[in-house]
Order: structure tokens, then sequence, then C-alpha cells
């Protein structure tokens, strides 16, 4: 027990644990025909089957069991704040398989010829506004409130004592919803982290029906069609929003170190965190001298792998590996979709430089406010 | 069936999906109200309602029995009986009575109307008049109008009156007739009134007592939803709007419901009755209504903290006292810690800590034996050296001097000492800075033994020259142990080397080791030096509290021989290590490294001669250590201090305390801490490894705990906590604090110096104190017999006076001048009152001004006395005192006591400078009640005999008094005022002690007493 429970620590260190996602995801969610082939090969696409989702469920309810029984699993599960993350990891789990088994289910029907599952056969393909609508959000908001009775008389408001100002808590937590953008804050400037990325992710979701105008594939669950779209945004919702959330909920103990699940969370940690800039490694470790004074001229090298990696970058992949979809999407809405996938992409590459290269920042202008 | 017509969904399903969801809607909301409802208060207030109505029964029950056997009760019963057939016997003619008042009745009610009538519009009338006079209306009408008026009215009025009479007299009739019921019901009434009154106070609880709308009431009230209106089981509270519960952005009233489940905390009866109905069991003193801390006013919270709003165990904030009422609680009520208040309730051990909120200037703490035990400790330990703590800054160091060590004793003593000082002296306060559990390893101990010798070669190098007086010839050490045993050494200090025999730590037993254990000193000095220092203290250490005896040379010299007698042969034989180069270089190293880089520590150590690494590291080491916190030594005068301040350390933040390793060894809280943290200091540098032992931290040398271990056994430890959980913040407004009236702030004064210079180890004053008794008792055992040691009255009139009603029984004046140059009062005394020039005239004067306010004697001037020796009331005083023989036991000037020295009494030529003629009054009355075990006995004087008889036995003179006591006390006063002669009979004690000792039946047999 003791052993399975230093296994899961141990992959639960986010070098393993978002390094084993990244690997795995994209077979699981292939965007393109290669992942696709493996997808198939590896039968992974099994995972969306009824039997599957038993097992899974089973996995994962056993696993939380069996936890309990550990005080500092205990301790963080059963935090009344931290219980609707348990929750919302189920649930994430099975809407997710539950559309992806209708996808795989409609893609298996077009395939046979047969109606789509969701196939609405009444006149012009239209539903009532009243019964059929407003009466099962009548039922639900019934039964949704009496659960949240229940909740709130089973388990009391964690109220905790009085705010102290001289006695901030550690770790100081945000609300849930916002722990993804507070894990976002270990790798990025505040204002990056706190204003521009957040910001992006709302023109971006706003973006999606402009840059996704595919008919095919749309109003009823599939993915045969849809590969790369719901690849792309799965694994952003998934791994770059929900996964966050969690790791930031159960695995951000004091001083925001990691903790395993079944670690004390001790106040004592210590991280041996001492980061560098790219400016720095460029003078100091490559050319052994020291940083010049001028901010342009210090800041030159990042400012060109920035330049590179947005104005250099999406013209080379629409040559050659991205050809196809540049020439489905022309080139404006191919720039705003790779400029924002390349945006969302620093988040994963920052964590790697991070935990590999101790990097800091890759231009660092802290005169004008500007760390990238 | 339905017609599906459009529909997607099939709507029969939905209506039953909506049926469903609608019932279980309602069904959480009954589990709402349900849950609302169901307090777990409520239980006790249920079950106290039991006991209360079986207590209640219990109480009518007793007062029937009462009233059963009570005869006067059984005879007014009886007579009511006949009152009652008497009053059958008049039937017809109270009917025939109350027939004549009823018809009278309605005669008087038509004329009362007409009569209100008319004096309605003679109303009227009159303010028609004044009208009229004013110029409105005609004048000559109107008085008419108000003539005729009056006229009426006044005749309605009489004919009214003679009705009410004739009525009034049937009424009476009546009456004479029920008189004697009447009064019968009043006596049985007034009999009966306790039984009454308890009656109704069941009726109001007891539903089986209740009428039955009261039952239904009664029921109703408590119903789910309909008990927002007047239930009979509700949250009780007290709200105390002064006093404010700290949330930090605001203060909020105190509001405590804690009387919501301790329902019977201010009633009388419970006391037995298992928690949570026990009453409080200092009601005099808490929460009772009459007490000095109303709960009204003080709440519960202010004393025993908590969360006063919690209803529920949990939610309370309650802390159990010990880990099996922590596990007794867990089982029964679900207990566990409430993490999310700071303030939780303080466990009992601890409760006085509270107590210092507002009594932070007393001391001792009254009622409060554990903080008071703990403030002690404190002022000794010398925790305020180390910790800044606001109350004791100004005091002075509680080690002593150590600028001139070198004269006093060895290095090798100082080394050993430091190294162990317990192992000297077994209770000494000085505690273990070295060999503790984060330096007991083979390097740590290496580094020590070298710091040892740093810090003790500074202390010799710097140590300045004592200049002794040169003591010839040897004193005698079996008179010097006499000496010590009587001379009152023992009211400050101990002998005492088997630790074994050490009284319990107390408050009181504290006194006794005001200055060090007096043993051994033969290994730690010489004769030299203690001679110097019993003779003149100050010469050694101007500041120092030890007094001086003012000891002959002789005196001196024999209780130097005896004292320097005692030696710890095994500590003497004891080597100390040598002195290693290396290891001492690592320690200046150390030091030079914090602020020096590499090169300079290189060239620097390489730069310095042992002589000054030993300085250097030395200096450094008392620095570190915080030696100079406790001892005076040179160069470390305004040295800040080293430790945390503990001001407000009681509220500080548990998460500001570091648990280190030790969070699953001890219980989170604060007093767990705190606990742990003096009883094993360096504790929390250690990971503990299981069965008791403990790896070290990885740490270097200087960033180790270095706080010392004083040995402190678990109730020292406990009254320390507790002091600790009193230094708090809380704001007290002014009116909840003890009045700071001039009485009060001058006895809080005089108490605080009469503790700092350790009064009450001698004196007792109001029954604490006196903390020698024990051995004058002792001694009394040794010069005669086991009879002796334990006659108390025998054992007190050989102690230092009780000093109970000093204020009003000394002259102030008197008093300063003895205070200044104290001469002999009570002749057979050995124990001598000090002379303490360290003593400022301000400080005696507010010790004089503190008894004087204490026993309510205010007056600053007083008459002086003349006596006129014709007078009767001084013949009078002649004659009683002769017959008296006051002269048995008190000295006439130089004039002898007839009896032997044992019972000798004060000269009584003091008296008239002395005493005050008021108290006297109340001496000669009843000696016991003023001074508690006096061998002083009460004066016999005549004032009940028979003249003649007084004229016969006691003359013409004390006949004259008509046996008014006052007027023959005062007699004797005059006479005492008349007594010339000389007031210092010293040298006539001295040389009669000599010559026929104190006279005790079994007579000594040793020399002691051959050189007084």
């Amino acid at each position: 027990m003791e052993s399975f429970k230093h296994l899961i620590d141990t992959i639960s260190n986010p070098t393993i644990l978002f390094t084993a996602t990244f690997l795995i995801f994209f077979f699981i969610f292939p965007i393109n025909d290669w992942f696709d082939k493996w997808n198939r090969r590896l039968k992974l696409y099994g995972l969306w089957s009824k039997k599957s989702m038993l097992i899974v469920t089973f996995i994962m309810v056993a696993f939380y069991i069996v936890g309990l029984s550990d005080p500092d699993f205990r301790l963080i599960m059963l935090k009344p704040d931290n219980v609707p993350i348990s929750g919302l990891i189920y649930l994430v789990y099975f809407f997710t398989w539950l559309s992806m088994h209708q996808a795989y289910e409609n893609d298996a029907r077009i395939e046979r010829g047969e109606p789509l599952d969701e196939q609405y056969d009444a006149p012009n393909d239209k539903v009532l506004v009243w019964p059929d609508l407003v009466y099962i959000e009548f039922i639900s908001l019934i039964l949704c409130s009496a659960f949240l009775l229940i909740w709130s008389i089973s388990l009391p408001a964690p109220i905790e004592e009085p705010a102290n100002p001289t006695e901030s808590p550690n770790p100081a937590k945000a609300p849930w919803y916002f722990l993804g953008l507070q894990e976002m804050l270990v790798y990025f400037d505040p204002w990056m982290a706190g204003v521009v990325l957040p910001m992006l992710i709302i023109v971006g979701l706003m973006a999606i029906p402009y840059l996704d105008n595919e008919r095919s594939g749309s109003g009823y669950y599939s993915f045969k069609n849809r590969k790369l779209s719901i690849g792309l945004f799965m694994f952003g919702w998934l791994v770059l929003w929900n996964m966050l959330i969690i790791v930031g909920t159960i695995l951000r103990g004091p001083n925001w170190n990691f903790f395993g699940p079944f670690e004390y969370w001790d106040i004592h940690k210590l991280e041996a965190l001492t980061n560098i800039n790219f400016s720095e490694f460029v003078y100091i470790k490559w050319l052994n001298t020291g940083l010049p004074d001028n901010i342009i001229l210090r800041e030159i090298w990042g400012l060109l792998v920035l330049l590179g990696y947005f104005l250099i970058l999406p013209p080379l992949l629409a040559k050659t590996a991205l050809k196809k979809l540049f020439a489905r999407l022309g080139s404006f809405r191919y720039s705003i979709f790779i400029v924002l996938i390349l945006i969302a992409l620093t988040l994963p590459m920052k964590m790697y430089l991070r935990w590999i290269f101790n990097l800091k920042y890759i231009v660092s202008i802290p005169e004008y406010f500007f760390n990238f | 069936m339905i017609d599906q017509q459009e529909r997607y969904y099939n709507i029969l399903k939905l209506n039953r999906w909506f049926a469903i969801s609608s019932i279980v809607f309602m069904g959480i909301w009954f589990l709402v109200f349900a849950n609302d409802f169901n307090r777990p208060w409520k239980k006790y207030q249920k079950a106290f309602r039991n006991i209360e109505i079986e207590s209640i029964n219990k109480d009518i029950s007793d007062i029937e029995n009462i009233l059963k056997n009570d005869p006067e009760y059984l005879k007014l019963n009886q007579s009511l009986v006949t009152a009652e057939k008497n009053l059958q016997n008049n039937t017809d003619e109270i009917d025939h009575l109350n027939q004549k008042i009823e018809e009278i009745d309605v005669k008087r009610y038509a004329v009362n109307q007409n009569y209100q009538f008319a004096k309605a519009e003679y109303g009227v009338a009159k303010f028609d008049m004044d009208q009229a006079s004013f110029g409105h209306g005609e004048i000559e009408k109107a008085t008419h109008n108000l003539n005729k008026l009056e006229e009426l009215t006044n005749g309605y009025k009489l004919n009214l009156e003679k009705i009410e009479k004739i009525q009034d007299n049937y009424v009476d009739e009546v009456k004479v007739l029920y008189a004697e019921r009447k009064s019968i019901n009043d006596q049985l009434n007034s009999i009966t009134r306790k039984r009454d009154l308890t009656y109704r106070k069941l009726s109001q609880i007891d539903p089986e007592s209740m009428t039955f709308a009261n039952k239904i009431a009664n029921v109703v009230r408590d119903l789910p939803v309909l008990d927002f209106i007047d239930p009979y089981y509700k949250v009780k509270q007290v709200v105390i709007n002064d006093l404010e519960e700290d949330l930090v952005f605001m203060g909020m009233p105190k509001v405590d419901r804690c009387i919501t489940c301790h329902v019977s905390i201010d009633k009388k009866g419970f006391e037995d009755t298992p928690q949570p109905f026990t009453t409080h069991p200092k009601l005099d003193l808490m929460v009772g209504p009459n007490s000095n801390h109303p709960m009204s006013e003080y709440g519960c919270t202010s004393c025993h903290a908590g969360r006063g709003r919690g209803t529920g165990f949990v939610s309370a904030a309650h802390s159990p006292s010990s880990k099996e009422q922590a596990h007794e609680w867990e089982e029964e009520y679900d207990w566990h810690r409430l993490h999310h208040w700071d303030n939780t309730m303080l466990p009992m051990q601890y409760i006085e800590a509270s107590c210092y909120k507002c009594h932070s200037g007393t001391m001792p703490v009254r009622e409060a034996p554990t903080l008071s035990l703990g403030l002690a400790i404190v002022e000794k330990g010398g925790c305020f050296g180390c910790h800044q703590i606001d109350r004791w800054e100004h005091t002075p160091k509680p080690g002593p001097s150590l600028r001139k060590i070198a004269d006093k004793t060895t290095k090798e003593f100082s080394y050993k000492w430091i190294n162990d000082p317990r192992e000297f002296q077994h209770d000494t306060w000085m505690p273990h800075f070295f060999n503790q559990i984060n330096t007991n390893d083979k390097a740590s101990i290496k580094r020590s033994n070298q710091e040892i010798h740093a810090i003790v070669h500074y202390l010799f190098e710097n140590s300045e020259l004592y200049e002794m007086e040169k003591v010839t010839g040897k004193g005698n050490p079996e008179n010097g142990k006499m000496l010590v045993n009587s001379l009152g050494c023992l009211g400050c200090h101990q002998m005492e080397e088997d630790p074994n025999n050490s009284d319990k730590p107390s408050f009181d037993a504290m006194r006794r080791q005001q200055g060090s254990n007096l043993i051994y000193l033969g290994s730690k000095t010489n004769y030299q030096w203690i001679y110097n220092w019993i003779r003149n203290p100050q010469s050694y250490y101007p500041d120092t509290k030890m007094p001086d005896m003012r000891l002959t040379k002789q005196e001196a010299g024999d209780i130097s021989a005896f004292l320097i007698s005692r030696r710890n042969d095994e500590f003497d034989a004891k080597s100390i290590p040598e002195l290693e180069t290396d290891e001492l270089d690592k320690i200046v190293i150390s030091f030079l490294g914090q602020t020096k880089r590499k090169d300079e520590v290189d060239s620097e150590l390489a730069s310095m001669a042992t002589d000054q690494k030993l300085n250097y590291a030395g200096e450094k080491l008392i620095r570190y250590y915080g030696c100079f916190s406790c001892h005076d030594i040179d160069g470390f005068e305004n040295t800040k201090p080293i430790g945390t301040p503990l001001t407000f350390e009681g509220s500080k933040l548990i998460t500001k305390l570091d648990f280190g390793f030790m969070h699953d060894e001890i219980d989170h809280t604060k007093w767990d801490w705190f606990h742990l943290k003096l009883d094993n200091p360096r504790i929390y540098d250690m990971i503990p490894q299981g069965d008791g032992k403990y790896s070290m931290k990885v740490k270097r040398s200087l960033e180790k705990a270095r706080m010392p271990h004083f040995g402190l056994n678990e109730e020292e430890l406990d009254a320390i906590v507790t002091v600790i959980m009193g230094f708090v913040k809380d704001e007290i407004p002014a009116n909840k604090l003890p009045a700071r009236t001039t009485r009060n702030l001058i006895v809080e004064e005089g108490e605080r110096l009469i503790q700092t210079y350790n009064c009450k180890g001698c004196h007792s004053i109001d029954g604490d104190g006196g903390a020698i008794q024990p051995t004058v008792a002792q001694w009394l055992g040794d010069i005669a017999d086991q009879t002796a040691e334990e006659d108390a009255s025998l054992v007190q009139s050989f102690s230092p006076p009780l000093l109970d009603t000093e204020g009003r029984k000394i002259q102030p004046d008197w008093l300063f001048n003895f205070f200044k140059e104290p001469i002999m009062i009570r002749p057979n005394l050995q124990v001598r009152m000090p002379t303490y020039s360290m003593i400022s005239d301000e400080e005696w004067n507010k010790i004089i001004k503190y008894f004087q306010y204490k026993d309510g004697q205010l007056l600053a001037y007083e008459h002086t006395v003349t006596v006129n020796k014709n007078s009767d009331s001084y013949k009078a005083g002649e004659m009683i005192q002769d017959l008296g023989a006051c002269n048995n036991c008190h000295f006439y000037g130089a004039q002898k006591p007839k009896q032997a020295a044992l019972t000798w009494a004060p000269n009584l030529t003091l008296t008239k400078d002395r005493l005050r003629q008021d108290w006297l009054q109340e001496w000669f009355a009843n000696p016991q009640t003023v001074m508690p075990g006096t061998k002083m006995p009460a004066l016999y004087i005549p004032t009940e005999e028979p003249t003649e008889d007084v004229i016969a036995n006691w003359g013409r003179a004390v006949a004259n008094m008509n046996g008014d006591s006052t007027k023959l006390y005062q007699g004797i006063i005059d006479y005492i005022w008349g007594i010339e002669g000389i007031t210092d009979v010293s040298s006539i004690v001295k040389a009669h002690l000599k010559s026929e000792g104190y006279g005790f039946i079994i007579e000594e047999e040793d020399d002691w007493g051959d050189d007084w």
C-alpha cells in the first residue's frame, strides 16, 4: 500500500504527469490520420465503450475510496471546498465519455448508412419550447435545488476564522475556477497570466465559429470529420484548463510547492528554485560576458526567438506540415488560428523550459513591465 | 392516452418526473425544517428541565415535611376549620348584610352619577366665570350660574357621603364576621409562602402541574416553525456590549451562549449534577450575580475563551484538559479541535491565565495560585531577561552579579557550574545551557567544552577587584549553624541537600528561594568572601536584594565558618577538560565568519593570541547565550534581550509557532507547544525516531535553538504556560478592570514591593506568607524539644511578627524610623529584622501607606497624648496592670519581666512612640482576633461586677470607670504612656540569655548561647 501511494506521489510530480499527458493525449484524441492510425491500431477508441466507462469509473471510485484511508489524502479531498473538485473530475470524465461515445456511435451509423442517434424526425426539424424545453428545464431546476439543499445540509459551509491581514493562508488559493490561471502564474509574468492570456482565451473561444466553418459533422456528435478541431479543443479544455485546476487544488500545497496526493503538506518543504532569464543564458552561460546595459541589446536574442516563433514559424508551417489546413482556411483565418494555437502552446513549452533549464523569461524587460 | 402531437418528449413521462421531483423536493424541505428544528443543545435543556422538576419536587416534599411537623401550621389549620364553621353559623346574617349593601349600592350609584354630572358642569361654570371676568361674557349671569352649580354639587356630594357611610357600616359588619378567618389565612400564608412560590415555579416548568390551557401552550410553543414566537427551549445568551470579540478588522460585542447548555451554571444546588449542568464551582467569585464577576457583565468566554457564539460542543471550541478527556469527548461528542478559531477554550489547568488580563498589576493574584506561582517563576527564573515582557521591564536581574567574580570563586568551579549547575545545587534557577538534546553529540560536546572555557575566561579576565576586609582568625561553625537557623536567613534561603525534600512548588515555597540554597558553599567560594558578603552585601553588588543583617564580626565569622564547612566532594572531584586551541579556533571562526570573509577571518585569527581568542569567543558567547540577561556583567549593560518578546505571546497565532517535526508528538495547541518548549527547550531542533529517540535536524552550531533547560516539573510548567497564555492583547474597558481607586493602587504597589523584597518570607500578612515558620519550629526543636517544635503558638512567638493590622497598629513615623534602623521589640526573638539600605525612602513610604490603606487607617496626623498621673484613668490603669501582672512578660524600661525569657514581650516604654491608641483598645479587648496565635492574653477588667466588689477588689479609681471597657482600657493606655525608662533593652536581654537561657523546661545543653 505504501509503495502504491509512493508511486502515485511520484507520478503526480508535474514533470511526469504533464509529460505523460502530453504524450498520450493525442493518441486518445487523434488530430490527424497518423495519430488516428495508431489510435485504431492500439484500439484506444475502445475507451469510449460503455464497458470502458464502467471500468474507468470503477477504478476512479476505487482509487478515491482506497485513498480516503490515507489521512493526508482525506484531508485534501474532504475539505468542503475541494469536494466539488472531486465531483468535477467525475463529471468532466463522464461528459467527455458521453460525447465521444455518441460521436463514435454516430460515425459508425453514418458509415453503416443509418440515421444519426440525435436525428429528430418532427416536421421542420424543430422542437416546441413548451412543453419540451420549459418542462424539462423546470424539472431540472427542482432536482438541482433539491440536490443543493441536501448538499448544504450534509456538508456545512466551509466557514473559516475571521480574515486576518497578519495571517495569510498558506497556500493562498484562488477560487477553484481560477486555479488554472493561478497555476499559469508559476510560469508567466502576472501580467501575461492574469490579463493577456485569459483575454486571449475568451477571444479564442469567440473566434472558434469563424475559424471553423466546416459544415460536415456539425449539429450532432461526430469525431471522424472534425478530428483536428475536437483534438485541439479538448487539449485546451482538458489539459490546459481542467488539469491545471485539479493540479492547483489537489497537488499544490504550502508555498505553492507540489505535493503528491498522499504526501503530508509540510510547510517547511523547500524546492531549489533559482531561475534565470534567456538573456542570462546567452550572455553569461554561453558567451561568458556580463549582461549589456542596453535593454534592446540585452533582450535582442529573446526577442528574435519570439519573432521567429510568431512570424517565421507560421508561414513555414503553412508551407510544410499544415499545407492542407492553410489551403482550407485561407491566409487570414490561418494566421489567427495559428497565432492562437502558438500562444496556447507557449504554456506547455514554458513549463518544460522551466523544468529542464530553470528558464524564467524568454524576454525580460522589468523596466517596462514586460516579461514573456 | 395523451395525444403526442408535435411533442418531442412523452408528456406523461414528464408529468411523472415532475411529480416525483416535486415530492422529493417537498420531502427535502421537511428535511430542512427538521434539520433546523433538531438542534443539539435542545436535548440538554430538555434533560435539565427534568432535573429541575425533580429538584423542585424534592424541595416541595421537603417543605411539606417541615410543615407537617410544624405545630403552628397544624394549629392554624385547626383554627381555620373552626373559623369556617363559625362563618357557616352566621350565613343568614351575612346574606342579609350583603343584600343591604347591594341595595344601598344601587342608590349610591344613582347619586354618584348626579354628583359627577354636577361636578363637570361646575367646572365649566368656573371657566365661564373666569372668561366673563376677562371680558368675554356677562359677569352677572356667570356668577349666578356658578353659585347655583356650586350649591348643587355640594348637595350631591353630601348626599353621596351619607349613603357611602351607611354602606361602609354594613361592609364593616361583614368584615368583622370574616375577620377571624382572614387573620388565620394571613398567618398561614406567611408560613406557606415559600411552599406556594415553589409550587408556582413548578407549575411554570412541569407540564403535569400545569393547567389544561398551559399544557397545550407548552406543546405548541415548541412546535417546529411556530417555535420562533416564544419557545421554552431556546438559545440563551448574555450580550456584553463593552467587551469585544476581536475579529481583526472590527470588534463585535461579546455574545456568550454557553448558558444554552450550561443552563444551571449560575444556579445554586446543582454542584454535583454532571456536566453540562454543574453549578460554577466558585459562584461567590465568578458568575454569581453578587460576585465580583457576574455573568451579566463578564460573560463566560472572557475568562474561559472559546467561541461564545457557538451552540454545539465542537463549535463552542471546547478544549480538553487531558488526553483521556479528549478521547472521552471524541467518543461522546464527536469532538475535534476547532481549527478556525484562534482563541479556543483554555483547558482547566491554564484557566487562571485569564485572571492576568485584568489583574496584571497584583502580585500575587489572589485566588489564582497557579498564575501566581507562574509569575513568581518568571521573575525568579529570569524569563523576562531574555524575553522582553512589558510588566518586568525595569525589574532587576535575578542572578548574582559577575562583575567581581574572580574574588568570589575559582575558574574551575565556574567551569563545572556552567557545565552542569543542577549537579552542584539541585534546585538552582541557573539553567543548563550545555549537553542538551541538540548538543549532546560528540562534536557538540567538544565544542561546548571550549565554549565554557571561553566564557569563564572572559568573566575572570574582566573581573573587577573586590576590596575585602581582611579576616583574622576562624569562626565557630557550630555557633554559625545556630545563627543561620535562628537569625532569619531561612526566610529567603533554604539549606536542603536532598532534592526529594524540596517543597511542592507553590508561590509560598518560592519565597524561600529568594536567595540560593545555602549548600556546599565550601566548594563554591571562600571564607573571606562569605564573611565580607554577609557583613555588607552591597559592597559586592550594590543592586543586591540581600539585606544587611547587622552581623558582628564574630557572628559573621561563625556563619562563614559554618557555610564554608559544607562541600560537595563528588562535584569537587570532577575534572575539567583541557583547553583545545583547534576547537577554540573553530568557535572564533564561526563568530568571525558571521560578518567577515574567509581571508579576513583567517588573517584576524592568525593575529590573535590564545588569550585574545578566549576573550573574543567569551564575549560573543555571553552575548549569544544571553548570560547578561540574568547576571550583571561588565560590558553588557545595554545589550538588548535575545529572545522572542513575550508581552503578547498568549495572543500569538498558532501558525506562528513552528511545531517542526513534533507535530505528531503533541497536540496542535499553543499551550502544548509552550509546555513542550519549556520542558525541553531544544526539542524543536529534533526529529523523533520513535521509542523516545531523536535525531538532529541539519543545523550549524550557531543555528541551533539555545534556550536553556530549567529542569521544571509539571506544576511549574503548567504555571508558566498559564502566565504565557495570560499575555494577551485583549482590550479591557476601564469599568471591567479592578477599580483604580487610590486604595487599590497603593495596595497593589505595596504588594509588589513586599513581593520584591520578600517581606512575606518572614512575615505573614492576612494569612499569607511567613514561609520561615517551619524553620523556626525546627530550630525550637533543636534548642528545646519536640513539644516546643509542635507548639504552634510558641513557634509563632519565636517567628517574625504577623503584620495583619500593621496599618492601624503602628505610628507611621516610628515605623519609618524602625525600617531605617531596626531595634529590638520582642526580646525573646532571635530572628532579626534586617536593614534594607537598598530600599529608598520613597519605597518605605509606599510600604507604610500600603499598610495604612489596607487597614483603612488614613489619618495622617494625630494629637500627642499627655498623661495626668493623678487622674482616675491613670490610677485605674495602674491598678489593672498591677493585678493583670503585665510585668510577668513585659519589660518596663530596664526592669526585667518576672517570668523566664521564653515568654518575654515588648518593652512597654516603646509603646507610646510605637503604637496607636485606637488599635490598643482593639488589642486589649481581643488579642486573638487582632493577632491570631498571640501569647498576649485578653485583659480581665471588671465590667459586670457590682460596684462594691470593684471598690473592694480594684479600688475607687477603677470603680469610677463605671465598668466602661473603653475607659478602663484607656486607663491602661494612660498608664503605659506614663512609663518611663530606657527603650533599648537588647544588652539586658543578651546578658540574661547568656546567663540563664530561655528557660525551656527541658534545658538545652549546647553552647550556642555562649556568644550572646
